[in-house]
């Protein structure tokens, strides 16, 4: 099992809690071996040896007498006795190494000072009967001297006497001076010897003779025990156990004094411990502090960032809802306004005009044919040319007119302070020639036509959608014209629109109620003068607005998207008439039936052509379905997989309004097509212009190159057949053989025509068929 | 004696145990200290004062004169040891608390606190001990420590005193203390003597003086010399003839300090007795066997002294010892 680490401050708290303790411990063991205790106690034995050095000293003073008292000596006793007491209680208070060896040491010198005290109490009970025994004796030896002079009759004996008692006295002074054992006893034979003569001699004198005797005798016996009890109490070995008790304690304090300096070494290691791990604290508060301080920066610093971050993330949410307004009020693509601001605008000069009386005018702007530019080189390329179309009316229009896009490629252009109406024609004008321009975009050129419309403000009015229905009018008026063209609106434009509409509405139903029906238009064929075919043709008999042109309808129903089921209803009605007509015996006629760029569009477009043949029983061989050029070059590649398809499925492919697009004759000679048709304008000015003559004659030989049939449309006139027939067009189609006939009135024409074939070859110039309606 | 003013012999801590010792150093101190300034005597002037606790001392004043102290309630120290009377009472000797005379002749209590050692065997250090043993001696107290505790712990004045002068109250070494604290006040300093010793020389007549000289001749100041005039050492009772076969019916009282030490020496040994007052304390000697000073002067010449006096000279000496009466301060 592992131990967690402990913290580091644990750690230091349990070292410092020992050490303390230790620190404590340690104190306490020096406070028993105190150095001043020690120097007392020291200082005390040194008092006390001086005071009994002072103490014999006094016995000799008493002695020789220098003291005429003893009171120095009991002093001194008394003053040693309380010293070793107070000595005695000291060392006792203070617990030693080896107790016993101080107390016997004490109780030795208490002995010692018992037997000095006794021995010096004896010295001066001796001392003071010597001291009284020498004073007197000179006095009574001579008291004895003259009771022996007062003797009437001086013996010889009592001579003697007097001889011996002035050596007593001579040898007694002696004694007491230099005490010899010879003094002794030469003044002891002196006292015997007057102790035997004691009886003879007389009264008096043997009296005296006694005083002096036992004086001598005092004498002797006093200074004997002076003299021995002197040199006893030198013996008393005072000085030698105080001394033996000073070294115990020096010893002892060596011993405590190595103690003590091996505790000082303890303490020291401690000490050095403590302040290591006092530092290492202030170290660990100082990185602590510093580590916080790094951490406040750290913070200071992420804050400072996390406000830039704050700061730019606003400024980003700024930029953001800036765009968002951008988006809001500003076209993505080409940064112009788009509609939300361009009606803000509009109604902003509208008001202005309203107050000001300016003249103001509201110009929408349409590419021609940008649908197919997008459709055919992408929306890439569409992108490019709405930010060149953007960019170049900014160029060509002042600051203060406002350009916006509302969508698509349809442009509006506010314009502001116009003197006159004329002027807003004039700039309509420049923009149509600004965007004609040529525009080279992603490596390749260009051509770009607009259609404008412009309406001008009324006066008073606030109606901003209103002024925009009437630029919008005028524009598709402008389309209406040819494209490439401006337009003015006129209130009467407004009423066509109406119409537009309404004839919209009846668009959607018209199929539903069988307003739709067919006509065929023959196609005549040059070298055989024989009708070849015919194409079908789609007319609307509208009960609420009669018939109506294909040209007013069609683009309408293209562009509402009508034209498909139409489509598929032209087609399947064609097919089925085609059919009857084989069925009625008539000789294999072409059917041509225009399909629309939608219906190219469409990708049930085969499957629905070849369930119509199926349906319908008409052989894909008679069938011939006719696109227009524009069409077939919007999108090249993306149409050639259809048009194979219906290849595949027997048919035949025809380009219609031939001359009018953007053909090349490479992607002309790929595609799988195996008629041209010549724009009726062609053969219509072909008469007048012999350019367009020639670049007839052209085409048929053109396509005649290409192994294609050459149709031409629109011919009117026998001269146009005529010069056809020399261009050895193929077949022609329009008024000067048939109008579009109503299906019976084909058939008659086309049994007609079997039995006329010849003739009809034969014959030179118009040949005028009167139709049957 | 510049060694007796070291602190040491001066520092007795007030409240603590005062020892007899330490007393009698501090009194011989300042005797020493005194005596410095008199001529160089063998006999040295009392001190003029003792400094002593006064609470303690007036306690002490009052146990001195307590009989409770004693067995039965009879006698107390005082009934001995009458100030009036020299500081003891005249009598040989004295009564104790049962009429029973004592073994030996009372001392006197003045100037006790300035003797080397007390009773006359010397056996006590001091006046505690000696205290001790004369309340428990059953002749002359007859208490025990205990009853006399008992008894002063109920007395509420003494249980006050003490519990203001004593720091542990009533107890048996406070009581010994405080009247031994009460006799160091009782010292009889400015004796005519005393004045002599400190230079009036006018305070002794020609006689007295002469009587000085004789003392001094004659070697009586050989024992009775120091401040007390005796009191500081021992003697032996008969050195130039045998006193107690003279006087008779020897008793164990007469064998003296070998009572103390069971040394041969020391029989018939006493502790030398003080002269001072001694014309008030009559009788004399430890069996108050003297009534007279002339005669305690007789036999001392004739037993310790081994001489003969004329008679002129014994009055003169007699004349001058009593010179050494004092005057008794019994104050703090």
């Amino acid at each position: 099992m592992k131990l967690a680490r402990p913290s580091p401050w644990v750690v230091m708290a349990v070292v410092a809690v020992v050490s303390t303790m230790a620190l404590l411990f340690l104190f306490a063991q020096g406070q028993r071996h105190s150095e001043s205790s020690y120097l007392k106690n020291v200082t005390l034995l040194r008092h006390l040896k001086q005071l009994d050095a002072q103490w014999e000293l006094s016995v000799l003073r008493s002695k020789i007498g220098i003291d005429s008292h003893y009171d120095p000596l009991a002093d001194s006793l008394v003053k040693v006795s309380a010293l070793f007491d107070e000595a005695e209680s000291a060392l006792r208070v203070q617990e030693h190494d080896e107790p016993d060896g101080l107390v016997s040491a004490g109780a030795s010198l208490r002995e010692a000072f018992a037997q000095r005290t006794t021995l010096i109490e004896r010295f001066k009970s001796a001392n003071a009967l010597l001291r009284n025994s020498l004073m007197f004796l000179p006095t009574a030896t001579e008291e004895a001297r003259q009771a022996i002079g007062d003797q009437e009759r001086p013996t010889p004996l009592l001579g003697r006497v007097s001889t011996d008692l002035n050596n007593l006295l001579l040898g007694s002074t002696l004694y007491s001076q230099n005490a010899s054992r010879e003094k002794v006893t030469e003044v002891q034979a002196i006292l015997d010897r007057l102790a035997a003569n004691r009886s003879l001699l007389p009264q008096g004198v043997g009296e005296r003779l006694d005083i002096v005797s036992i004086h001598v005798a005092t004498i002797l016996r006093e200074q004997a025990a002076v003299n021995g009890l002197l040199g006893d109490i030198a013996q008393v070995p005072t000085a030698a156990r105080i001394d033996g008790i000073s070294n115990a304690l020096s010893a002892e304090q060596q011993g405590a004094t190595m103690k003590v300096r091996r505790q000082r070494e303890h303490l020291l290691a401690l000490s050095t411990l403590l302040v290591g791990l006092l530092l290492y604290a202030a170290l660990r508060l100082v990185r602590g502090h510093r580590m916080l301080r790094d951490s406040r920066d750290k913070l200071l610093e992420y804050g400072h960032s996390l406000e830039h971050k704050v700061a730019d993330r606003v400024a980003a949410l700024r930029q953001s809802e800036a765009r968002m307004t951008q988006l809001a009020q500003y076209d993505s693509l080409t940064g112009l306004p788009n509609r939300n601001l361009f009606s803000d605008r509009l109604a902003q000069a509208m008001a202005r005009a309203n107050r000001d009386g300016h003249l103001m005018a509201l110009m929408f702007v349409d590419l021609d044919h940008f649908k197919q530019i997008n459709d055919s080189l992408g929306h890439v390329v569409g992108d490019g040319v709405l930010k060149a179309v953007a960019q170049r009316l900014r160029e060509s229009l002042r600051d203060s007119d406002t350009i916006a896009r509302l969508g698509g490629d349809e442009f509006t252009i506010i314009v502001e302070g116009l003197s006159e109406a004329g002027n807003a024609v004039q700039l309509a004008a420049k923009i149509r020639e600004v965007l004609a321009r040529p525009l080279m975009l992603d490596g390749r050129e260009l051509v770009l036509s607009a259609s404008v419309g412009v309406a001008l403000h009324v006066r008073g009015s606030d109606d901003g959608d209103a002024l925009l229905q009437a630029a919008d009018i005028a524009m598709y008026r402008a389309k209406q014209n040819g494209r490439n063209a401006h337009a003015m609106f006129a209130p009467e434009m407004a009423v066509q629109i109406s119409e537009r509409a309404n004839m919209v509405n009846l668009l959607r139903h018209a199929l539903d109620r069988g307003e739709f029906e067919l006509h065929y238009q023959p196609k005549l064929e040059l070298d055989t003068g024989r009708v070849a075919g015919v194409e079908a043709l789609l007319r609307w008999n509208s009960k609420e607005l009669g018939p109506v042109s294909p040209a007013r309808f069609v683009p309408l129903a293209e562009e509402m998207g009508l034209i498909v089921p139409i489509g598929d209803w032209a087609l399947r009605t064609a097919c089925r008439q085609g059919r009857a007509w084989q069925l009625e015996g008539l000789p294999p006629l072409t059917m041509a039936v225009n399909l629309s760029p939608r219906q190219l569009r469409d990708a049930t477009l085969v499957d629905g052509i070849s369930g119509t043949l199926r349906e319908t029983g008409f052989s894909p061989r008679l069938l011939e379905l006719e696109l227009t050029e524009g069409v077939i070059m919007e999108d090249v590649k993306g149409n050639i997989d259809t048009l194979i398809a219906i290849r595949r499925l027997g048919a035949s492919l025809a380009i219609d309004d031939f001359g009018t697009g953007y053909s090349s004759l490479a992607y002309l000679a790929r595609l799988p097509i195996q008629t041209l048709k010549i724009d009726r304008a062609f053969v219509v000015s072909m008469l007048e212009d012999t350019n367009t003559m020639t670049l007839v004659s052209t085409m048929v030989t053109l396509a005649h190159s290409l192994s294609l049939k050459v149709v031409a449309e629109g011919v009117e006139t026998a001269e146009q057949q005529r010069l056809l027939r020399q261009m050895h067009c193929d077949q022609i189609q329009g008024y000067h053989f048939s109008r579009p006939l109503a299906a019976d009135a084909v058939a008659a024409l086309i049994r007609q025509n079997a039995g006329s074939a010849a003739a009809v070859l034969h014959r030179s110039g118009a040949l005028t068929l009167v139709g049957s309606a | 004696v510049s060694n007796a003013l070291k602190p040491s012999a001066w520092s007795v801590p007030r409240g603590s145990r005062l020892t007899a010792k330490a007393a009698l150093s501090l009194l011989l101190a300042v005797a020493a200290t005194v005596s410095a300034a008199p001529i160089d005597e063998p006999i040295q002037p009392i001190p003029l004062t003792l400094k002593q606790d006064p609470a303690r001392a007036d306690i002490g004043a009052r146990l001195f004169r307590d009989p409770r102290l004693s067995g039965n309630g009879r006698v107390s120290c005082a009934s001995c040891h009458d100030l009036k009377k020299g500081g003891a009472d005249g009598l040989a000797r004295s009564p104790g608390l049962n009429g029973a005379p004592t073994s030996v002749n009372t001392p006197s209590v003045l100037n006790a606190a300035l003797n080397f050692r007390q009773f006359w065997d010397g056996r006590a250090d001091s006046l505690e001990a000696q205290v001790d043993q004369v309340v428990q001696n059953p002749i002359e107290m007859g208490s025990a420590w205990s009853d006399v505790v008992r008894k002063v712990s109920q007395d509420p004045a003494y249980r006050s005193a003490f519990a203001s002068a004593y720091r542990d109250g009533v107890t048996k070494a406070n009581i010994q203390n405080a009247i031994a604290t009460y006799e160091r006040t009782l010292i009889t300093p400015n004796s005519r003597f005393d004045r002599y010793l400190r230079g009036d020389l006018g305070a002794l007549s020609a006689v007295e003086k002469a009587g000085y000289a004789k003392f001094k001749q004659y070697g009586c100041v050989a024992c009775h010399q120091g401040v007390t005039v005796g009191g500081n050492m021992f003697q032996k009772f008969g050195v130039m003839a045998a006193y107690f076969d003279k006087r008779g019916s020897p008793t164990a009282d007469d064998l003296g300090r070998i009572q103390v030490t069971r040394d041969d020496r020391d029989k018939n040994v006493f502790k030398v007795p003080s002269l001072r007052n001694v014309a008030l304390t009559a009788p004399y000697f430890h069996d108050g066997s003297a009534k007279t000073l002339e005669a305690a002067v007789d036999v001392m010449f004739r037993f310790q002294l081994g001489r003969i006096a004329s008679n002129e000279d014994k009055e003169a000496i007699v004349t001058f010892l009593h010179t050494l009466t004092g005057e008794l301060v019994e104050r703090p």
